[in-house]
């Protein structure tokens, strides 16, 4: 029976990892507009990598300045 | 309103009523819809796009060049990108995001677009080297979104609810865990039964608890304190009292390896608490109920520079004696002289008076009017700030705090709860501290946890919650919940009678005369769509399906009428004294033909369709006084259509109305406003629940508690019928939740409360009563076709 207290402690931790997940989503926004999202999938779209990338390094840059 | 197949949009199916996007005989709910149509009759994307470029500065941005102004609304700006979010009003359908969200290919300035549908708000990349901010503006404004600039900010907003939905998750996390750490207990163990298990199980729970009790259940804490401090009790104090003694009493049952505690309950509690919360306050947060005039007023207007040349001047940096520029449909955001010539001035919106105003040379104009034609040239008077109109609001009533919310059914209960449970706590003390004075702390807490009253804490938000999602599905957007039950209280009803009784939309327009041939329907046809005067607008409308011929001259004389050539014809429409014929017709307008007078168009104010009915119905359970900015000789026609004994009163001006809601409510009385424009803002603010009616959601409305789809103004007395009748319900889970917590207490009172018991007795009390207020509520909406 002894195994329960390794067993028990791991299954938190795994589940404070999920929390930890739903954390980072809400804090990125992923819950602000659940709306858009469900139209925007049906939409084909050309991705433009080079512009997400140039938005996301001056994110990054703006945010750290 | 019932819309059938004929007033829908063709691509998406929105129903829409008005006319302005066809194609094909089709009709289309807005410009985005009809792009995807064409975009389906062609075979690619990228042909429809060419020569779709639009380098046009559209006057009505120039303020944009302004760099101040447009400095309020750029969220961050690196070397070739900048960030703005700007409203988009005119958004509703799936195609405005697929038109919106693929013009980076139209403009290579603007490098991404992403929309937020629920709050008609899209957040821009873009790069200014490539497009400025007024050619942005002017682009959208040009394929049909018109842009919107309040200075909002809106991220607070988002901000609380992040923090609401990360408090929700890890409680559900912590209540989830802890019911599983305690099931054992539920089973009939108990801590000596576990071995060294109950200790670990015990601090493990208790570790879970402290997220819960200090970051998820904070801010009822934080609130009871206040409540305290500041001396009026409510709801979150017995909330708080009863979570401070559960996590107390469990600590110490499990540090004296005691028991196990009431961890699972605690956690509950916080966690259906914080979903109630949830419900309340996710509600309409792209309808703005807090606006002022400064939402109103243009951001910046024309000013003549010392060179003669015209320059882009905030509005607040207006001074006196400077010269602005008011141009064709804009307001004058400052009281000013008249330089031109002549000006006609739109004051609708400030006096409720539904009547264009002329002015000559030298006159005083005051601010809020919207000039209707030419530019103008004016001197400005008085600053901005200090304009008769924006003195309304240094008016008391929109600086002080809307008190109302005290006086909500579930603040006075918890009031008189609190002291009953704090009685009853000592009197059980006192009880078994002769009995059995080891049990006396043990029964206290019982009696404290047990009396938590988180049903009776859920049952007002999840009803009013629910009436307010019931309300929205019928185009009655309440400001929070809180109003709904205000509602279900009025006394009185007080209605403004232009805009909202009547409404220029609805004015019938009349002809009279000789009849028109159909040559002479298209000539008219063909002048009048040319003219924006909401009179020619409406002879438009008059005249639908003859709009064939186009005009080869076309001229507007404002204040006048308008006159021009089509073909060999010559066509005259306006005033009689211009036209020149002396009779006596007043708000007639005369049309000529060739020299010769046909007849005259003559807009009848009538009241909404449908509404006599509902007045009658309205007035059968309130007193309903109506307000008008109109003149006395509106009364005969008027209370021939109200329900006799309708007090009227005439001529209000804004004060006049702000002050007569302030006396009638000095008498006790708690009042309802209904009315639109910024004329009765002021008394919309000061009655218990002001609602403004408005034709369209998304375009301004004064601050108000609740925003009214005009069409649906014939259902205000089911609304507030209903709201009456939610209280009913709110009254009934009350005494539902009392009689949970007489047996809760009992047990608490006997000592005979054990964890099982409270942890099946709490959540169930708290579900039970949701679930009976959102199915009475949803049920009794259905019977009255809500």
């Amino acid at each position: 029976m002894k195994i329960l207290f390794l067993l028990i402690s791991i299954s938190i931790l795994v589940a404070g990892g999920f929390l930890a997940l739903f954390i980072w989503a809400v804090r990125s926004g992923q819950f602000d507009d659940t709306k858009t999202p469900s139209f925007r999938m049906l939409f084909e779209s050309k991705s433009e990598k080079e512009q997400e990338k140039k938005i996301n390094n001056d994110e990054e840059n703006h945010t750290r300045g | 309103m019932n819309t059938d197949t004929r007033t829908s949009c063709h691509h998406c199916g929105t129903p829409c009523d008005s006319t302005t996007f066809t194609r094909d005989g089709h009709l289309f709910c807005c410009q985005g819809c009809m792009t995807i149509y064409d975009l389906f009759r062609t075979s690619g994307n990228e042909e429809f796009y060419e020569g779709k470029a639009i380098n046009t500065e559209l006057d009505a941005y120039t303020f944009l060049d302004n760099y101040e102004i447009a400095r309020k609304f750029i969220n961050f700006s690196s070397e070739g990108v900048n960030q703005v979010s700007l409203s988009l009003p005119a958004v509703h359908c799936s195609s405005c995001v697929y038109v919106l969200e693929n013009l980076p290919r139209v403009h290579e300035g603007i490098i991404r677009l992403s929309l937020d549908f629920g709050e008609k708000t899209a957040s821009i990349y873009y790069d200014p080297q490539l497009i400025s901010l007024r050619q942005l503006a002017s682009l959208l404004d040009s394929i049909g979104y018109a842009p919107g600039f309040d200075l909002q900010d809106r991220q607070e907003e988002k901000n609380k609810m992040r923090t609401l939905a990360l408090q929700i998750g890890i409680a559900g996390f912590c209540f989830g865990n802890i019911m599983l750490l305690s099931f054992p207990s539920y089973l009939g163990m108990n801590a000596a039964d576990l071995d060294t298990f109950g200790a670990f199980f015990g601090y493990l729970m208790l570790l879970l608890s402290l997220p819960v009790m200090f970051y998820s259940g904070r801010d009822y804490l934080v609130s009871a304190m206040k409540s305290i401090i500041s001396g009026h009790i409510h709801i979150d104090v017995p909330i708080a009292l009863g979570m401070i003694t559960l996590f107390l009493r469990s600590a110490w049952e499990i540090v004296s390896a005691s028991g196990e505690g009431y961890l699972d309950s605690l956690s509950g509690l916080v966690f259906f608490l914080l979903l109630g919360r949830w419900f309340q306050e996710k509600a309409y947060r792209h309808l703005s109920f807090e606006r002022d005039y400064t939402s109103y007023f243009p951001l910046a207007v024309l000013r003549k520079a010392g060179n003669g040349e015209w320059v882009s001047e905030a509005v607040q940096d207006v001074r006196v004696d400077q010269v602005l520029m008011i141009r064709n449909n804009e307001i004058l955001p400052a009281d000013a002289t008249l330089l031109s010539a002549e000006a006609m001035i739109d004051y609708s919106f400030v006096t409720g008076e539904d009547q264009l105003i002329n002015r000559t040379k030298g006159d005083f104009l005051y601010a809020g009017g919207r000039q209707i034609g030419p530019s103008i040239e004016v001197r400005v008077n008085k600053p901005c700030s200090q304009s008769y109109l924006t003195q309304l609001w240094n008016n008391p009533a929109f600086s002080q705090q809307n008190d109302t919310y005290r006086h909500l059914m579930i603040n006075q209960v918890s009031r008189y709860f609190t002291w009953i449970i704090l009685l009853i706590a000592v009197v059980a003390g006192i009880y078994w501290s002769w009995n059995d004075s080891s049990r006396m702390w043990e029964v206290i807490s019982a009696v404290l946890i047990v009396a938590c009253p988180c049903a009776l804490a859920l049952a007002t938000p999840f009803t009013n919650g629910n009436t307010l999602r019931i309300f929205g599905r019928n185009h009655f957007y309440l400001r929070n919940a809180d109003t709904a039950e205000t509602l279900g209280s009025v006394d009185f009803v007080v209605l403004d009678k232009t805009g909202t009784l009547t409404s220029t939309r609805h004015a019938e327009i009349t002809y009279q005369g000789e009849p028109m041939s159909n040559l002479e329907k298209q000539l008219t046809a063909a002048m009048v769509k040319h003219s924006t005067h909401p009179v020619s607008r409406k002879v438009y409308e008059f005249l639908q399906g003859h709009d064939h011929l186009s005009t080869a001259s076309f001229t507007e004389h404002a204040g006048k009428g308008i006159e021009g050539h089509c073909g060999e014809h010559f066509i005259r429409l306006g005033s009689s004294r211009w036209i020149g014929r002396d009779e006596h017709s007043e708000g007639r307008v005369i049309l000529e033909i060739n020299g010769k007078i046909k007849g005259y168009f003559e807009l009848k104010n009538a009241l909404r369709p449908g509404l006599q009915q509902t007045l009658t119905r309205l007035a059968s359970s309130f007193p309903i006084i109506v307000l008008s900015g109109d003149s006395e000789r509106e009364r005969d026609w008027l209370s021939a259509l109200l329900p006799p004994d309708t007090e009227m009163h005439f001529n209000m001006s804004p004060f006049d109305k702000l002050n007569f809601i302030n006396e009638l409510q000095a008498s006790g009385k708690k009042l309802m406003m209904v009315g639109d424009g910024l004329n009765d803002a002021g008394a919309l603010r000061q009655s218990d629940a002001g609602i403004a009616v408005t034709e369209d959601i998304s375009q301004f409305s004064p601050a108000s508690d609740g925003i009214l789809e005009g069409n649906q103004l014939i259902n205000l007395p089911v609304f507030l019928d209903f709201s009456k009748t939610s209280q009913k319900i709110i009254l009934a889970s009350f005494v539902l939740s009392f009689l949970y917590n007489a047996v809760g207490i009992s047990l608490a009172v006997g000592g005979l409360l054990t964890p099982v018991i409270a942890a099946i007795l709490m959540p169930v009390s708290s579900i039970s009563v949701v679930a009976f207020t959102t199915a009475t509520g949803n049920y009794l909406a259905k019977k009255r076709k809500l």
